[in-house]
């Protein structure tokens, strides 16, 4: 053996003595199987507690001195406890509140003055109204023609509630994955001809957006108008390198909320909505991010369930009005919204399609709303697919009143959790529902992302949550119709899916720690 | 290698050497085809496999369903082995730190021969130590027989499930009649 040879075996052998021996209990690991960007959301959290302790320790200190300030900081607690329990809050955030605000008398009443949106989110609710106001006439009338009554009065309250208009005449096709949804996207975007409006909680980088941007890329070349608004916490894996190679293009990428590391309440309302305008003649919307992980090309949490719908018609106006007025508000620069509207093709539907959105730029819980509304509308059957489950007392209230008048009420959640800690409250609550005749279903091996909500008459696809940040802090869109394609598609696919749950018969026993860990969670929960 | 992410779906997995053809079986019927398997890279006893399929392959949804199900069940079966006897192996220790603490005490105590009831204590400490002994004995063969048999079960029900999803999933895909037909289709699709 010479020595060359000699040199490179010895290699080998340094090499194969650095592998170690595969000691995790599997046979196959997927190589994909990771999270990425989480770095940055932490390194953010731990620099916001260092401040807010700081802001707690400065509120405190002159009480060691001055026995009086103690006094005063119990009074202005009692105070705060107080207008808590007069504010419009759910009952639960209230009982948080005021425990909070009384046991922390030292500094408790200014995180909650600090989280308050009636005082710190007033400035740019003012900015959203304004904004309102003056795109408000690219809204038609409210009309709901040949809506069934109850339909008609989800229609009537989201008239009043946030002047969204209640549309026919648009064809709305459903999607069962998100795959689907994105493999029709990108078919549909190959057709774009002057813009393409993009709003997304989560774009990471990946197959899929690989695949995405190599259409973008050529349609910003050919002139196409594009533009990208994507949440800075949800899209923590989306490179600056991407962003960059984006904006080179000509795509214009705006962010939304920066995440900074500066102690404000604000970085709580997160834009969570999902919404793909092509030309202003098909929008997109449901569960489905921009994101590996959404379309199965990653399983982090075993097989991935989502859902989206497709609208074509008059509805879509909607959509580009909704996109219009986020992009508006996060460039601070008004423009003319007029070359955006009437481009859609005009199509004949009976059917009502009620696109809305929902979040802190509103004083009404319009999701919430929304849900409940749709909840008591339910005569024969309600089907719920929701990823979490923590909604306030009176929605499960209206969801115990169902199920004993012998509406078949079925929720089907994940069996995999995203988040441990949401998943215990979630598992927890859904069951406690199972005694009064709620059916609860667990979708094997998988994360259940879809947010679906039917009955016998009506549907709702969106990307809310049944939890409380989707009701009362996040920036959300639904769409509910009447469309008897498309709830016939959604009840097939909910059909399709209980042969693959798990279907407990009683609430699960918590062991002693879990019991203490979800009563704690529970308590937090409203602020959840 | 350059990657066609518009026509076909890529997959990279390690594998267990040992087991590599049995599960690179399972994921032929999902309809992935092997492009490339080496050494992983990070440990001795696995092997990396690269393997794509087409992008736009009929009941996509169902097949990625079935796979991670596939999947799932074939890691548990490590896991069901790996943890069967923990009860019985944790009884077993307890037991025996009790039966060399007891030893130790009794040998202690007829060793210091001081006291009178040195001799009573010493044969309760060596009582309880036999008794102890005896236990972790009984026990021992009891619990890891029901374990085992538990095990046997839970494996036998995740083969059951793995040959539906397999049965499954080769209805759902269009299998290749002979190994002349595959290779036809992998030089079409190449």
């Amino acid at each position: 053996m010479d020595k060359s040879s000699r040199a490179s075996h010895s290699l080998e052998d340094r090499s194969r003595r650095r592998r170690q021996r595969f000691t995790e209990d599997k046979l196959v690991k997927i190589r994909t199987e990771h999270s990425a960007g989480s770095f940055k959301t932490i390194f953010a959290a731990l620099i916001i507690l260092f401040q807010l302790g700081i802001i707690i320790l400065l509120g405190t200190l002159p009480a060691f001195a001055l026995w009086w300030y103690l006094l005063i900081l119990a009074a202005i607690s009692i105070i705060t406890a107080f207008s808590v329990l007069s504010s419009h809050r759910a009952a639960q955030a209230k009982a948080v509140w005021v425990l909070f605000v009384l046991v922390f008398f030292f500094g408790g009443f200014i995180i909650y003055f600090m989280s308050n949106d009636k005082y710190m989110y007033a400035r740019a609710r003012r900015r959203h109204r304004a904004i309102f106001a003056r795109s408000e006439k690219f809204l038609p009338e409210y009309a709901a023609l040949n809506a069934a009554p109850d339909m008609k009065l989800t229609c009537s309250y989201l008239s009043r509630a946030g002047k969204f208009a209640a549309y026919n005449n648009t064809k709305l096709q459903y999607f069962p994955s998100g795959a689907q949804l994105f493999d029709d996207v990108i078919e549909k975007l190959k057709s774009a001809r002057s813009f393409v409006f993009i709003e997304y909680y989560a774009v990471s980088d990946g197959v899929l957006l690989n695949r995405i941007w190599d259409i973008l890329k050529q349609k910003a070349e050919e002139g196409v108008d594009v533009r990208l608004i994507y949440d800075d916490v949800g899209s923590r894996a989306f490179s600056r390198g991407m962003r960059k190679k984006m904006r080179d293009s000509g795509v214009q990428v705006k962010v939304f909320n920066r995440l900074i590391s500066w102690f404000t309440f604000a970085m709580n309302y997160r834009d969570h909505r999902k919404i793909i305008v092509i030309d202003g003649c098909i929008a997109y919307t449901g569960g489905s991010n921009i994101a590996d992980e959404y379309v199965n090309e990653k399983h982090m949490h075993g097989y991935w369930k989502d859902t989206g719908i497709r609208l074509e018609g008059e509805a879509v106006d909607a959509m580009t009005l909704f996109f219009l007025r986020q992009w508006e508000f996060i460039t601070k620069k008004s423009f003319d919204y007029s070359p955006y509207f009437g481009h859609y093709q005009t199509l004949y539907s009976p059917y009502v399609v009620a696109p809305y959105v929902g979040g802190p730029e509103y004083e009404l819980t319009i999701c919430k709303s929304v849900f409940e509304s749709v909840i008591n509308s339910a005569r024969q059957k309600l089907y719920i697919m929701t990823p979490y489950f923590i909604p306030d007392d009176s929605v499960v209230q209206s969801l115990i009143n169902k199920a004993l008048a012998g509406v078949d009420v079925r929720i089907i959640l994940p069996s995999v959790p995203d988040k441990y800690y949401v998943y215990l409250v979630t598992r927890d609550n859904a069951e406690k529902l199972i005694k009064y005749g709620v059916k609860i279903y667990y979708l094997r091996d998988s994360f259940v992302h879809s947010k679906l909500v039917l009955t016998e008459s009506c549907a709702v696809v969106g990307t809310v949550n049944f939890d409380m940040r989707s009701f009362y802090q996040q920036f959300e869109n639904g769409i509910l119709t009447d469309d008897k394609n498309v709830v016939a598609a959604v009840a097939a696919d909910f059909e399709r899916t209980f042969p693959d749950c798990d279907h407990p018969a009683s609430a699960a026993k918590n062991g002693l720690a879990r019991a203490v860990a979800i009563a704690l969670l529970r308590f937090i929960s409203p602020l959840m | 290698m350059s990657k066609d992410y518009n026509n076909f779906d890529y997959l990279s997995v390690s594998v267990k050497s040992d087991q590599l053809s049995r599960i690179l079986q399972c994921y032929r019927v999902l309809g992935w085809t092997e492009v490339k398997t080496e050494d992983d890279k990070r440990y001795y006893d696995m092997s990396y496999v690269r393997l794509r399929r087409p992008h736009k392959i009929p009941n996509k949804d169902r097949l990625q369903y079935l796979q991670v199900r596939m999947e799932s069940a074939i890691n548990s079966l490590v896991e069901i082995v790996g943890r069967a006897h923990v009860k019985s192996t944790a009884v077993i220790s307890v037991l025996v730190i009790i039966f060399l603490v007891c030893t130790g005490l009794a040998a202690w105590q007829f060793l210091s021969l001081n006291q009178a009831y040195s001799q009573v204590y010493g044969w309760i400490c060596a009582v309880v130590a036999c008794a102890s002994a005896l236990a972790a004995c009984i026990a021992g063969a009891c619990l890891r027989r029901r374990e085992r048999r538990a095990a046997a079960d839970k494996i036998s029900a995740r083969l059951k499930l793995m040959q539906s999803l397999i049965a499954e999933a080769k209805l759902l895909v269009p299998q290749p009649q002979n190994e002349e037909e595959e290779r036809a289709g992998e030089v079409n699709n190449g």
